[in-house]
């Protein structure tokens, strides 16, 4: 799979089609919906706890938002390109949504959010984009006012897409280096396609991590992400499959005759390859 | 930009740590929207919220929210008129200012530009995380 981080920056990459392409994409918006509600569900917060404030960290165009609103919480996300943003209004997101390179930190006050979840976003703040760009600065101040505008007890759950190891050292060493606890979480960590990282931090040091998913092999079938590659699909026979067989052209034929067109008789000819010439 | 967001933002520049809220809101356009009022949310953003803040945007818009004591969380009209200030007004065009460094940062379709310039950023790195 390409990486878009080795193509543009984001606010750049992001433009007004790619993000048109990414919001209206039904696979992409399902992978999206599903992390989401697998980052959510890590957050822990319990079921019949609602009207919370959470913070989206490179929300885009909202549909990661749309999840927090289905659980009955307030959110307000931020982005840097402005055309995700562009799209997150004209789809009438119900959280708030800002243009703000995370990078920079955010602009709250401290302790003003519950929790705060990522789809991701992070794997971007690895790479300088700009001259004055470095890295392991914009991760310590992010991680550092991540750490701030959370309340203690606050939890955030990041889903990013690391790499290479050493990536997921650098994003989750600055972490630790702020003063968060907890750590890496691997789901379906037997799986090169369904495989996700999510960094699970807590402010406080009471939290407790919750399990990875598909350690197990049955359960990796069914759970999680399905990925059809076009090799498998043809190696399973679904593609390729001849589709002009007798019976197609008979009952083509067929349905010809009855719109009253002018159609050749059948003959024992019908439906058979033409030997080759040469 | 939703009352509520302002409520809960600050400037983040180094000298203005602490100082940089609330920021000044000049109001050009705003929508209204319609979420249904939620008690329970309203009940959890009440000890967080800055009451400076909500104070000037509400005589902005020339709301009356009677006193605020702390015995305002029981009272369901003041949470109820408190709750359509802050997600219920939309600010879709206006400008936030600093009021400490009076840095302007503009609001447009509803969407605040909260990017710094690169000679703006880096400066809210504390000292001894620095030197670890």
């Amino acid at each position: 799979m390409s990486r878009p981080e080795h193509i543009a920056p984001p606010e750049i990459f992001y433009d007004d089609v790619e993000s048109r392409k990414y919001s209206s994409n039904s696979r992409i918006i399902e992978i999206q919906t599903t992390m989401a509600e697998r980052a959510y569900e890590l957050l822990s917060i319990p079921e019949d706890k609602e009207g919370l404030l959470l913070l989206d960290i490179g929300c885009g165009s909202g549909i990661s938002g749309d999840v927090i609103t289905d659980h009955g919480h307030e959110w307000i996300g931020m982005d840097i390109s402005k055309d995700m943003l562009d799209v997150s209004i004209e789809r009438e997101v119900e959280g708030d949504v800002m243009l703000r390179d995370i990078g920079q930190g955010f602009p709250f006050r401290a302790g003003t959010f519950d929790g705060a979840i990522s789809i991701s976003a992070i794997q971007w703040l690895c790479n300088a984009e700009k001259s004055h760009h470095n890295p392991r600065k914009r991760l310590l101040v992010f991680f550092q006012s991540l750490f701030s505008v959370l309340t203690r007890g606050g939890k955030a759950v990041l889903q990013f897409y690391p790499e290479n190891a050493a990536q997921i050292e650098m994003i989750s060493s600055a972490a630790m280096r702020c003063g968060f606890t907890g750590g890496l979480l691997v789901d379906f960590p037997n799986s090169t396609k369904a495989k996700k990282y999510f960094l699970v931090l807590f402010t406080g040091s009471n939290g407790s991590m919750p399990a990875a998913k598909g350690v197990g092999i049955e359960e990796a079938e069914e759970d999680g992400v399905k990925y059809v590659n076009r090799k498998t699909e043809i190696r399973r026979g679904n593609i390729n499959k001849r589709v002009k067989t007798k019976d197609w052209i008979k009952g083509k034929k067929e349905r010809q005759r009855h719109q009253g067109k002018e159609v050749k008789s059948d003959s024992q000819y019908t439906g058979r390859k033409r030997k080759p010439r040469f | 930009m939703k009352i509520l967001t302002h409520n809960m933002m600050a400037c983040t520049k180094r000298q203005c740590v602490g100082r940089g809220f609330p920021l000044l809101l000049e109001v050009k356009d705003v929508s209204k929207l319609e979420q249904e009022f939620n008690v329970e949310f309203t009940k959890n953003i009440f000890p967080k919220l800055d009451w400076k803040g909500i104070t000037m945007v509400a005589a902005q818009f020339n709301l009356n929210l009677g006193p605020i004591t702390e015995k305002s969380i029981e009272d369901e009209e003041f949470l109820k008129n408190l709750y359509n200030l802050l997600c219920n007004v939309k600010v879709m065009t206006g400008q936030l200012t600093c009021p400490n460094c009076q840095r302007v940062y503009p609001i447009d379709q509803g969407i605040p530009n909260m990017l710094l310039k690169e000679d703006e950023i880096y400066q809210d790195i504390q000292p001894e995380q620095q030197q670890q």
